[in-house]
This record gives C-alpha cells, sequence and structure tokens, in this order.
C-alpha cells in the first residue's frame, strides 16, 4: 500500500489561488526512483518524471476528480475508470519503469500530493498498471 | 502478461483552528507538590 504524502505548498494554494478539485484538470504522472519528489516538489516542471515511452505518455493520466461534503468532511476522490496503462515494446526500450505516483493540476502546473510504491516496478510490454484507492477512489479527506 | 495494481492509501488532512484545537494541559498537581509528612 503506498501511502499519501502531501507537498507542502498545496495548503498555501488553497487559501491563496482556491485550488480547485472540482474546476482543475488533474492527472497522476509516474516519475523513477532516481527524481524522489518531497514536500518542496511544488510544481510539476520542477520535477522529472518519465518520458513518452512504452505506453506511458509524458505527464500521465488524466483524471476526473470528485468532491463530496457530508457533515463537515470533505472527501475528494477520482469517478470510475482508475488510471491504468498498459506496457508495450514499440520502442528499443520494452516497458517502463517508475516507483512513485505525482498527482498534480495541468492548468497552474502545481503538485498536491505524491506516493511511493516502495520500490521501482517494470510494468513490462502487455503488463497493465492500475491505480486504485483502499478507499473506492478516495484520495484524501479534509476535515 | 501481469496486471499489477497499486493501491493507495487516502490522506486525512485537518485544519487547526486557533486555541480551541490544542487539548487542555492536565492537571497534574499532586507531582509536582512535596509531600508533607
Amino acid at each position: 500500500m503506498a501511502a499519501f504524502n502531501k507537498i507542502n505548498n498545496a495548503v498555501n494554494l488553497w487559501v491563496t489561488t482556491g485550488l480547485s478539485f472540482s474546476t482543475g484538470t488533474w492527472k497522476a504522472a509516474l516519475v523513477s526512483s532516481a527524481n524522489a519528489p518531497s514536500g518542496t516538489t511544488s510544481s510539476y516542471g520542477g520535477m522529472t518524471s518519465l518520458a513518452t515511452s512504452n505506453g506511458y505518455t509524458a505527464g500521465g493520466a488524466a483524471i476526473t476528480m470528485t468532491t463530496s461534503n457530508i457533515t463537515g468532511t470533505e472527501t475528494v476522490g477520482w469517478s470510475a475508470g482508475s488510471p491504468t496503462w498498459t506496457g508495450t515494446s514499440a520502442n528499443s526500450s520494452a516497458g517502463f519503469t517508475f516507483q512513485y505516483i505525482v498527482f498534480w493540476e495541468t492548468t497552474t502546473s502545481n503538485n498536491f500530493c505524491w506516493f511511493d510504491n516502495g520500490a521501482g516496478l517494470t510494468i513490462s510490454p502487455g503488463d497493465t498498471l492500475t491505480l486504485s484507492s483502499t478507499a473506492a477512489g478516495v484520495l484524501f479527506t479534509l476535515a | 502478461m501481469v496486471d499489477h495494481t497499486i493501491k493507495i492509501e487516502p490522506g486525512k488532512l485537518g485544519l487547526v483552528l486557533g486555541s480551541s484545537a490544542r487539548p487542555p494541559v492536565p492537571k497534574d498537581d499532586a507531582k509536582d507538590k512535596p509531600q508533607v509528612k
């Protein structure tokens, strides 16, 4: 299980620019072991993620975020259709390898959070990679 | 062909609302006072 890691600047964006999960355009990007993100990796443009290759498209997979508020607890997640990638062998090297997943907003290039798979994982040609949540599509809650 | 599924653990973010978020300081007078015999 990959634990949630907050990008420190995200809380600042909430109160200064209104970082939005309902109107923003979000993606989940994959990052190699050599380019570990941290709490200060605020911008997607300021980090190195995987390039387009063998089933992965630079920038990552689009995600449609959902929001709900129940008795004061805001729940943010993503709608049905988990981000999924399939490894291919179109190029000289087969598949792609990653360790980290970063959620970012494409209009502002702001990173919001990241997850660590714990080790590099190679998606070989024909393999699939699916991102899911232990709580049915929930990314985080705010209370 | 292998199907890899990565399960993420949802984050829990919280607001800190001024002093009301601070837990009360327990009074433990008995421990600090010298015992009178």
